[in-house]
C-alpha cells in the first residue's frame, strides 16, 4: 500500500456548552455557558481522519491565518512524515513539521490521532503506552460562583461542588484570588477562605480539593499566609498559581507551608508558552515546585513528550492545563495520562458532548482508558453535517 | 450657591444581570455570554442626597482596589464644587477636578444625579433646555447568533430581530465584519450580507437596521464594496465601524455608500474621547455622520462641549453615544444627554434585563424613551431586594 497522503483539511467552529453558567476568576471576567471548539479534521487520500482543536490558535489569529497555516503545514503531506517512531512509541516530530509542532503544539495531537489511525494503534501506545488502566479528573468549573448568586455567597460554591460529588467526580478545583481584582484584598482572601471551607463541608473528607488563584495573591504574600493557615483543616491537594512564578515568592510559600503544616502540592506553568523556561526550570530545579501545568493541547503531544523526558528525576508531576479546550481537552488529557507515570489529574471542563463520541466511560471519578485507534474519538458526522457544516470552512489543495 | 451636601459615603456593588439568552460574538471578541453587569455606586451626602453611577470603565480597566482609592478622593466634598454653575446651569469645571473628572467620567454621573436632586431639577436641565421628549433607542444585542446556532445560519439573527420588534423596537442594531477573524474572509461577507437581507425581510420596510462592524473589513475594502453593494435594498441606517477611522478608506466608502445606499450614515469613534485628530479630519470632509464616544466613559459636560464644539465648528455630525456595556445607568444617562443635545441621534439599549430598578419614568414605547421630569437621573432602585442580594458583596467608603 502507498502512503497516505493529506489531501482534506477542515475547521469548524463547534459551540461547546458548560452544564451551568461559569463565574469570574481572579482576573478574568464571567466564562459565560458556551464557548467555540474550532475543531481541525483532516483526511488523507485513502479516508483515513485525524482532528485536534485549534481554539488556542484562534484566540490570537484569523480563520484566514489559520487555514493558511494549515495548509502550509499539512497539505499533501505523508503521514508518515508527521511523527518519527521507534519501537512503536513516537520519539519526536518528523523534521518536515518539527518546527511547526513546537511552535503549534496543538497540531501534534492530529498527528498522533492520524498515525495511530492510519496504523491500528492508540495515542496511548504512542506516547509509550498505558501505566494506568483509569484516568481521575477533577471537576474544574467552580469559578466564582458566589457572585452569580450574591445571596447564597459562599453556600452557592458548595451547592454546586456537592452537584460536583452526585455527578460522580471524586476531585474538583476551587478558583480562589478575588482580593487579586473583584474585591479589596483582605474582604477577597476571606470570602476565598469561606468558599473553601464551605465546600469541603459539603463534600465530605474523601474528596480532593484543589486550589487554583490564577496569580490573585500577587503583592499580598501576607494575606496569602492567612489563607493558607486558615485552609489548613481543608486539606487542600494542591496550591496553583497563588502567585506570578517568581523564586522569592515561591521560597515564601514554602516557608508558610512549613510553619502552618500544610501539605499541599505547589503547582504552575500554565502561562509558560515555552516551555521549560527559565523560571521555571529554576523553580523545578530548587524544588520549589511540584507540579508543572503548560496546556495539553496549546504544547500537544509532542512537546509534552519532551517535557516529560526533561521533568525526569526533578520529583515534579505532569499536570497539564485543560481548561478551554472543551471536550476534546479531556479526551487528550486522558490519552496523555494514561501513558504518563507521574501525571495527576484531568482538568475536566464538564462540557456537553457534541459531535464528538468518545469510547472512553467515566466511572468513580476516572475516566476508563481504551484501545480504540487514535485518540478513540469518532465525529457523528450526522450531527455535524445537520448543526454545524454551514460554518465549515475547507483548506483545498 | 448651597454648601450643605457633602459626600460622607459611597458604597460599591456588582450587579449581575441577564440578557435571557446567549449574546454571541462581534468581529473581534468572544460570546458576551447570558449575562453582565453593573458595578452600582451609591454616593451619598450627609445631608441624605444619594447619586447612582456605573463604575463599570474603572473596573474594566482595574482592579476593586483602584476604584476604591480614586472614590475616596470624594469624601467630605461638597456636589457642587466640581463643576461652575449659573442660573442653574453647568458652565465650566473646576480646575481641581478637571484631570479627575476626565479619568473618571461615570463619576460625572453620581454628580449629576446628585445636583439635580439638591437643585429639585432632573439632570439633563443642568446641560441646557429640553429639545425632544422622546428619545429614540434601538436594540443593540444582535451579535454572531449565527455562531451561538449554527444550524440556522443567518436565520438566527434574523430571528432574533423579529422577536425584537415584537418587544416594541423600531430600530436593531447587527453586529458584522465576519471576514475579520471568525470567518474565511469571503464566507463571512456572503454570510454579513444574508444576515443583513434575511433582518430587513424578517422586520419589514418601517425598522430600521443599523449595522456595526467592529472594523472587521480592514484590508478587505473590495470586500466591504461588494458588503454595501449587496445589501443596497435593505436601507440600511447606519455603518458603523465598517474599517478602522483612516481618511482614504472612508472616502471610498463614502463612495460606495452614495452610489449604493445613500441613506445610510457614517459612524464612528466609540474607543475616543472625539477629541483625536483624526475624526476632526473626518468631520471636516463630511465622512462622519455621527460620532461615538461612550457615555459613560466620557460622562455629561465633556459630551456637552464636544458636541458645543462640533456644532461651532460648522461640521454636520451628529452624536451617537456608545452605550454597550454601560447597561441601565449609561442608558438613562444617554436618554438625559439626548433630550437636551440638538444633534443626537439614538440611544444605544443593551436590552439587559434588571429587576433592581423600578419603573422609573423612563417608559418605553414603540420604540422611545420618555424623559422623566424627576430630579437627577430618576433612577429608583428596589433598596429592599438590594439590601438582600448585595450587601454581602458590598464595599463601603466612609470618613
Amino acid at each position: 500500500m502507498s502512503p497516505q497522503r493529506i489531501k482534506e483539511i477542515s475547521v469548524t467552529p463547534i459551540p461547546a456548552h458548560y452544564r451551568k453558567e461559569l463565574g469570574k476568576n481572579a482576573y478574568a471576567d464571567n466564562r459565560g455557558t458556551q464557548w467555540l471548539e474550532w475543531v481541525v479534521r483532516a483526511r488523507t487520500d485513502q479516508g483515513v481522519e485525524g482532528i485536534t482543536l485549534a481554539s488556542r490558535f484562534m484566540r490570537e489569529s484569523s480563520v484566514q491565518s489559520l487555514l493558511d497555516t494549515l495548509r502550509e503545514v499539512f497539505m499533501g503531506r505523508p503521514v508518515d512524515d508527521l511523527l518519527n517512531i521507534s519501537g512503536g512509541r513516537v520519539t519526536g516530530p518528523g523534521a518536515p513539521v518539527a518546527r511547526a509542532f513546537e511552535q503549534h503544539g496543538w497540531m501534534s495531537i492530529l498527528a498522533y490521532d492520524l498515525v495511530g489511525r492510519v496504523n491500528g494503534v492508540s495515542c496511548v501506545d504512542l506516547l509509550g503506552g498505558r501505566v494506568r488502566d483509569s484516568v481521575p479528573a477533577y471537576d474544574t468549573t467552580l469559578y466564582f460562583q458566589d457572585f452569580l448568586d450574591p445571596e447564597k455567597g459562599p453556600v452557592k460554591a458548595a451547592e454546586e461542588a456537592a452537584e460536583a460529588r452526585r455527578a460522580g467526580y471524586r476531585q474538583a478545583k476551587i478558583k480562589v484570588g478575588r482580593g487579586g481584582r473583584w474585591m479589596l484584598p483582605e474582604a477577597g482572601m476571606r470570602r476565598d477562605v469561606d468558599v473553601v471551607l464551605a465546600i469541603r463541608e459539603a463534600v465530605g473528607p474523601d474528596f480532593t480539593l484543589m486550589v487554583d488563584g490564577n496569580f490573585g495573591y500577587d503583592g499580598h504574600l501576607d494575606l496569602l499566609d492567612d489563607f493558607i493557615r486558615e485552609t489548613v483543616p481543608a486539606g487542600i491537594f494542591w496550591l496553583e498559581e497563588m502567585i506570578t512564578h517568581d523564586l522569592d515568592g515561591y521560597r515564601a510559600i514554602r516557608e508558610m507551608q512549613a510553619r502552618h503544616g500544610s501539605k499541599a502540592l505547589l503547582t504552575c506553568g500554565e502561562v509558560d508558552r515555552t516551555p521549560i523556561s527559565t523560571t521555571f526550570r529554576y523553580l523545578i530545579e530548587d524544588g520549589l515546585i511540584d507540579g508543572y501545568q503548560p496546556d495539553i493541547v496549546a504544547q500537544g503531544f509532542s512537546t509534552w513528550q519532551r517535557i516529560e523526558r526533561e521533568l525526569a528525576g526533578a520529583g515534579v508531576r505532569s499536570i497539564p492545563h485543560n481548561f478551554g479546550n472543551g471536550c476534546f481537552g479531556t479526551y487528550a488529557s486522558l490519552a496523555f495520562g494514561a501513558a504518563s507515570e507521574t501525571f495527576a489529574s484531568i482538568e475536566d471542563e464538564r462540557c456537553v458532548p457534541h459531535v464528538f463520541t468518545p469510547a472512553h466511560r467515566f466511572e468513580n471519578g476516572s475516566y476508563v482508558v481504551g484501545d480504540a485507534p487514535g485518540l478513540g474519538v469518532e465525529i457523528d458526522e450526522e450531527k455535524f453535517q445537520s448543526k454545524y457544516a454551514a460554518n465549515e470552512f475547507k483548506v483545498t489543495g | 450657591m448651597p454648601h450643605e451636601h457633602r459626600i460622607s459615603e459611597i458604597r460599591i456593588a456588582p450587579v449581575e444581570t441577564t440578557f435571557g439568552r446567549i449574546v454571541g460574538r462581534n468581529s473581534k471578541s468572544e460570546n458576551y455570554g447570558l449575562n453582565q453587569r453593573e458595578w452600582l455606586v451609591h454616593v451619598s451626602t450627609d445631608s441624605g442626597l444619594t447619586g447612582v453611577t456605573n463604575a463599570r470603565p474603572s473596573m474594566n480597566r482595574a482592579p476593586l482596589s483602584a476604584l476604591y482609592e480614586s472614590l475616596k478622593l470624594l469624601i467630605g466634598r461638597d456636589v457642587f464644587e466640581f463643576y461652575r454653575l449659573s442660573n442653574g446651569r453647568v458652565t465650566g469645571v473646576n480646575p481641581r477636578w478637571q484631570e479627575y473628572l476626565r479619568l473618571h467620567g461615570f463619576v460625572d454621573f453620581a454628580l449629576f444625579d446628585l445636583m439635580g436632586k439638591a437643585l429639585g431639577v432632573p439632570a439633563h436641565r443642568l446641560l441646557g433646555d429640553r429639545v425632544r421628549d422622546r428619545i429614540d433607542a434601538y436594540d443593540s444585542s444582535l451579535y454572531f447568533q449565527d455562531l451561538v446556532h449554527p444550524e440556522l445560519g443567518a436565520g438566527a439573527v434574523a430571528q432574533e430581530a423579529k422577536e425584537a420588534v415584537e418587544r416594541g423596537w423600531r430600530a436593531v442594531k447587527l453586529k458584522l465584519g465576519r471576514p475579520g477573524k471568525w470567518f474565511e474572509p469571503n464566507a463571512g461577507t456572503s454570510r454579513d450580507i444574508d444576515v443583513v437581507n434575511a433582518v430587513r425581510e424578517a422586520v419589514g420596510p418601517e425598522v430600521r437596521i443599523l449595522v456595526d462592524a467592529n472594523n472587521g473589513y480592514d484590508g478587505r475594502l473590495p470586500l466591504l464594496e461588494r458588503f454595501v453593494r449587496e445589501t443596497a435594498q435593505a436601507n440600511v441606517f447606519w455603518m458603523e465601524e465598517m474599517i478602522t477611522e483612516n481618511v482614504e478608506g472612508y472616502r471610498q466608502l463614502r463612495d460606495w455608500r452614495d452610489r449604493y445606499s445613500p441613506g445610510a450614515m457614517l459612524v464612528d469613534g466609540e474607543s475616543d474621547e472625539g477629541r483625536n485628530t483624526i475624526y476632526w479630519q473626518l468631520m471636516e470632509e463630511g465622512l462622519l455622520d455621527a460620532i461615538q464616544p461612550d457615555m459613560l466613559h466620557l460622562g455629561f459636560w465633556p459630551y456637552h462641549i464636544l458636541a458645543r464644539d462640533i456644532e461651532d465648528s460648522g461640521y454636520a455630525t451628529k452624536i451617537a453615544p456608545h452605550n454597550f456595556n454601560a447597561a441601565a445607568i449609561g442608558l438613562r444617562g444617554v436618554i438625559q444627554f439626548g433630550a437636551v443635545t440638538e444633534r443626537f441621534v439614538i440611544a444605544e439599549d443593551s436590552t439587559l434585563k434588571f429587576d433592581l430598578y423600578r419603573e422609573d419614568g423612563y417608559e418605553f414605547t414603540n420604540g422611545a424613551y420618555s424623559v422623566p421630569d424627576a430630579p437627577g437621573l430618576a433612577i429608583d432602585i428596589d433598596m429592599d431586594l438590594y439590601r438582600r442580594r448585595h450587601s454581602r458583596d458590598e464595599t463601603v467608603i466612609r470618613n
